[in-house]
């Protein structure tokens, strides 16, 4: 069966419905690495992304 | 991505991982001006130091320094900044403007592996007798007294001197002439680590290469060397202990080839750094943040 609400009512409801969380802590903006896998000096911290 | 603003909000982050590591090299940030890597050192560092009288400074007005200025074909030998003085940053920051067409590499040692790994018997002599740096200013070699205390007025010198622990005694033809005692192994004051904090490499004449060394001591005395180090108590530190600790500073050395616009920030009572020398043009530039004094240092 089609639905009978109205283009305003769905809307609305999608106004009110509970918004996402974004998980900013699993938003990562930089990559950490090493010269060499036997050595931790220096730890090496660049960009996630270009720009 | 704004690497000062990406530090601000990350400043725990930042610290723990440079307790861990001892030195974080932040890659591809394209720090492209001094005053961007002045803004990055000032966001981790807090207060910039800017009284040093070993570098010479960029710009009067800012709190970066241009790196040693040491002829490119000599290395500059490891070394904690300022580790012979009474006080010294406990972070420095090294921003590569532009690397050399070949070599200049500034290498870097882990201090905690080095004093783990010395001859225990070494590391209990140098511990006990601590260090004697003995400088001599001359002038037209290594920086003069004047650059150094950043004045010429004799008796600033002799009250900093004084305020220092530093012995001192005028010499002919305006020459000054400087003992300091230091530790030669210290305690982390944050970690509680054991650390190799001196330099001991930097100052002792064996450790020149053959050419330099030999003009050096044609043209001296040895008690009159612009740059020497002794045990605390005056007498001579042995060939066969610098031998040990200079084979063991190549075993341990970490080298990693600039790329312009790379920063590297060091625990500098962790990490011990050097020059490598170079062919061409090759611009790093300094900062240094954090001072504390021998004062403030736990126990060891």
């Amino acid at each position: 069966m089609a639905s009978t609400m109205g283009p305003k009512a769905s809307l609305k409801k999608g106004i009110q419905r509970k918004r996402e969380e974004l998980d900013l802590s699993a938003m990562r903006l930089t990559n950490e690495s090493y010269f060499s896998p036997d050595n931790t000096l220096p730890l090496i911290i660049q960009p996630a992304m270009e720009g | 991505m704004n690497l000062a603003n990406w530090a601000s909000n990350n400043l725990g982050y930042i610290r723990e991982q440079l307790a861990k590591h001892g030195g974080i090299l932040f890659r591809n940030f394209h720090i492209d001006s001094p005053a961007k890597f002045e803004n990055f050192a000032k966001a981790i560092g807090t207060e910039l130091f800017d009284e040093y009288g070993d570098l010479p400074r960029e710009d009067p007005g800012s709190k970066v320094y241009g790196s040693t200025p040491y002829p490119a074909d000599k290395s500059i030998l490891f070394h904690n900044e300022s580790s012979h003085m009474h006080r010294w940053p406990m972070k420095i920051f090294f921003y590569c403007v532009k690397p050399a067409e070949k070599g200049g590499a500034t290498p870097i040692i882990d201090c905690r592996k080095i004093y783990n790994e010395l001859d225990p018997a070494i590391i209990k002599k140098m511990s006990e007798k601590k260090l004697l740096y003995v400088r001599n200013f001359v002038t037209g070699l290594d920086v003069s007294w004047q650059q150094f205390f950043q004045t010429s007025n004799r008796a600033a010198v002799e009250a900093y001197c004084k305020r220092a622990g530093i012995e001192y005694e005028w010499k002919e033809n305006d020459q000054l002439s400087t003992r300091q005692l230091c530790n030669a192994v210290s305690r982390h004051p944050h970690t509680g680590e054991m650390l190799f904090f001196n330099q001991v490499q930097l100052h002792h004449i064996s450790c020149l290469d053959a050419s330099t060394r030999d003009s050096m001591l044609a043209m001296f005395d040895e008690k009159d060397l612009p740059r020497n180090v002794y045990y605390g108590d005056g007498s001579p530190i042995e060939s066969s202990v610098m031998d040990e600790i200079n084979t063991l500073f190549d075993r341990l050395a970490v080298r990693f080839q600039w790329q312009a616009t790379d920063v590297i920030m060091l625990d500098n009572m962790m990490v011990s750094h050097s020059r490598d020398p170079f062919e061409g043009t090759r611009k790093i530039m300094v900062a240094m943040a954090e001072i504390v004094s021998q004062d403030e240092m736990p126990t060891i």
